[in-house]
């Protein structure tokens, strides 16, 4: 009868701890770039910009069919060509081994990120009242004062509830960038569990980490929501 | 200056439905022209052609002396038309996401680049005048919508335009939060402020219009005195109209 | 990264990788079944007055969403038979395909019954009232009158959800199943890798276009049943 193995948990616990940052690197960086992006496609599609209009649109729709482990691969292996083929074409050489796989990590989640927060803030965007911009026009403001000041805090506001669910769901997504070679936690457990075939501690172990970092996030989105929704439902208040 | 408001041959369709076929209208300064109409006549979006939320296709708009031309106008003259022009809404289309301290200061920050604090003692001061000086901190959704309205027209107000236009401004009310709106409505129009109102509302227009317009078919049809019009209407569109309005039984005999 | 990459030779693998389609239509479906039954339990669960069966639908549903499906499936696939064999349980007689069906079906099962619960709590008290009045029972008012309204709220969360179990069973080949994917790296390993993004664009490729036809069937389907009823979300 196997017992649980005590010491390899204990051993394990750094390692994992450690691999916690790479995890939520990732899921930052993909989150901070890709909702740019992902706005700004957002607010060329609702303005209907001629041609960069449709060419967002097929590329949300790409990004949205195609599952995130085949995107990650499919960064991991063109960035590098893509990028030493740009390097030599302006006459450059660049060690293309040196960057690290996590960046091509990054890159597919932030593509990733652009097309499904592009889906959220354009959802949001409409459901913004178009008495709001009417408003904005009529004291005299400009379209982007009305966007900047008006429109868009209350777009957030909207949004937010669903760009939480969707941040939960890019930390999870992170942890198939074990598969293009990166130390996140899931890898650094397999690692940790390989030799002694200790599986059931370490993903018990990870699996608590997920929980814990989903609890934490979850928890912050809703203290947001709350602080920015107060004009949303201020009649219970009144 | 001969007039305040001068609209001239606005037409507008929206698709294939003519709306608007050929409007006039010259309004002097402190005057208060009360639009009446039956709904689809054309009045509320005749208000709206004035600051352009809705851009008309043929004709001119000139406020206090500044012509925009409907047909070819660039971006920032019908931002300078807004500029001399406020709008009091029907669903009164207060920022969500701003107090009515706020609402009211955003137009004078933004537009007027005033200063943070001076917007905010005048803002507090015209809240005052219409009576929400308790309500500064509160959000639209918070107040009853005669406490809306009221914040939109200081919203208006403050912004001290040439003309203020009012769309339906007590359409949405419940029926026992007009009479507030429409006190303060009464107030501002003895400031001797340009204002057009749209409106269904006929002692308020009795009481309060220097003039009344009525309006079907996206024309004008009778225009004059409210005594005039309102009580001895010589156009048979529009004593058919008062009495479809007094009286609602009559509209279903006649029908 | 020698070789260039030679974007004409895409199609041809799609054929090729189409092979394992079966597979992968499999691992959907049964992932499917199974997580809408679990849903189904779990959301009767998470409308319960008991407290502590409601809280074990609730906890569920969140442990769900917290945890990765690649963790699922390591726990399940590697951790799982450990644990089992420790009690004396022999599981290496189970295939790779069941272990990613179940673990597709818990993963999926706690989007499904938030999309049920959610469908459920947007039909009119009154409904069910009405039903009530006329003298339905409990379950024919709900066979009746309240799950034809809430089917058709659903469907388009339905939708989604389907589509996000398909781009899932993507994940089958991490335990070595030959679906889509996993025949894509059986082509790409069979010619030492040389051709591995050609041969995962031409995966992605046939991702998308299924999601595509997904996404319009779901929109069909919603258009179709939604036809002369009144919308019960509207």
């Amino acid at each position: 009868m196997r017992m649980i193995n005590v010491e390899f948990i204990m051993e394990s616990i750094p390692s994992l701890i450690g691999a916690i940052p790479v995890t939520l690197l990732m899921a930052f960086a993909a989150a901070a770039a890709g909702w740019i992006l992902g706005l700004a496609i957002a607010l060329v599609r609702k303005s209907r910009v001629p041609v960069i209009s449709q060419v967002c649109a097929v590329f949300v729709s790409f990004m949205r069919g195609v599952p995130l482990i085949i995107l990650l691969y499919i960064a991991y292996y063109a960035l590098p060509i893509t990028i030493s083929g740009y390097f030599a074409s302006i006459g450059r050489e660049i060690d293309i081994n040196a960057v690290p796989a996590v960046a091509y990590a990054i890159m597919a989640l932030v593509l990733d990120q652009a097309a499904y927060s592009s889906e959220i803030f354009r959802a949001a965007l409409m459901a913004v009242d178009e008495g709001q911009m009417e408003a904005c026009y009529s004291v005299g403001m400009t379209k982007s004062q009305a966007l900047i000041r008006i429109v868009l805090p209350q777009a957030m506001a909207i949004a937010l509830p669903n760009l939480g669910g969707l941040f939960l769901g890019l930390v999870k997504g992170t942890s198939l960038a074990y598969y293009v070679g990166v130390y996140e936690i899931t890898a650094t457990a397999n690692l940790l569990a390989m030799p002694a075939l200790n599986f059931i501690e370490a993903y018990v172990m990870t699996t608590v980490i997920y929980e814990i970092i989903s609890f934490i996030f979850n928890k912050l989105f809703r203290g947001c929501e709350n602080r920015l929704k107060r004009f949303r439902e201020g009649a219970s208040a009144a | 200056m001969a007039n305040m408001v001068e609209l001239k041959n606005i037409h507008k369709s929206f698709g294939d439905n003519h709306i608007l076929k050929g409007v006039d209208m010259n309004i002097k300064k402190g005057e208060v022209v009360v639009i009446l109409g039956p709904s689809g006549s054309g009045k509320t979006t005749l208000l709206r052609t004035i600051n352009f939320l809705d851009s008309a296709d043929d004709g001119s708009v000139t406020v206090h002396d500044f012509t925009v031309d409907c047909k070819k106008h660039t971006k920032s003259q019908v931002i300078e038309l807004r500029r001399k022009t406020a709008m009091v809404f029907q669903n009164y289309n207060l920022f969500q996401n701003k107090t009515i301290l706020e609402n009211v200061m955003e137009g004078l920050v933004t537009v007027k680049k005033f200063k943070k604090s001076d917007a905010e003692k005048v803002s507090r001061e015209i809240l005052e005048k219409v009576g929400l000086s308790e309500r500064c901190d509160f959000y639209p959704s918070q107040l009853s919508g005669g406490q809306q309205q009221r914040a939109g027209i200081a919203r208006a107000l403050i912004l001290d335009p040439d003309v203020i236009l009012f769309d339906e401004p007590t359409s949405a009310l419940d029926p026992e939060l007009v009479g507030e709106v429409l006190n303060t409505i009464k107030a501002v129009a003895q400031t001797g402020i340009t204002m057009i109102v749209v409106t269904h509302e006929i002692a308020f227009a009795k009481e309060v219009a220097s003039r009344v317009v009525f309006m079907e078919g996206g024309v004008v049809v009778e225009e004059g005195r409210p005594e005039e019009i309102l009580v001895n209407p010589k156009e048979p569109r529009t004593q058919q109209f008062l009495k479809r309005i007094t009286n609602p039984n009559v509209a279903n005999e006649s029908a | 990264m020698g070789h260039t990459y030679d974007f004409a030779s895409v199609p041809g693998y799609i054929p090729k990788i189409m092979k394992a389609f079966p597979v992968t239509m499999e691992i959907l479906l049964l992932s499917l079944l199974f997580g809408l039954l679990i849903g189904a339990v779990v959301t009767v669960g998470s409308l319960s007055k008991r407290k502590a069966v409601n809280a074990l639908a609730k906890g569920y549903i969140s442990f769900m969403r917290g945890i990765p499906t690649l963790q699922l499936i390591f726990l399940l696939y590697l951790g799982l038979p450990q644990v089992m064999q420790g009690i004396g349980v022999d599981m290496s007689g189970v295939s790779k395909v069941a272990y990613i069906i179940a673990c597709l079906s818990l993963s999926t099962s706690a989007n499904m019954a938030e999309m049920m619960r959610a469908s459920y709590l947007a039909i009119d008290k009154g409904q069910r009232e009405a039903a009530y009045s006329v003298g339905m029972k409990g379950f024919t008012a709900f066979r009746r009158i309240i799950f034809p309204q809430a089917f058709g709220v659903a469907i388009p969360s339905l939708g989604n959800n389907i589509i996000m179990l398909f781009k899932e069973t993507s994940l089958a080949f991490t335990v070595g199943v030959i679906d889509i994917l996993g025949k894509a790296r059986a082509i790409s390993a069979a010619s030492y890798g040389t051709n591995k993004l050609e041969v995962y664009i031409a995966t992605g490729l046939i991702f998308w276009v299924i999601c595509f036809i997904l996404e319009n069937l779901s929109r069909a389907f919603e258009r179709a049943y939604t036809k002369g009823r009144k919308k019960a979300a509207s």
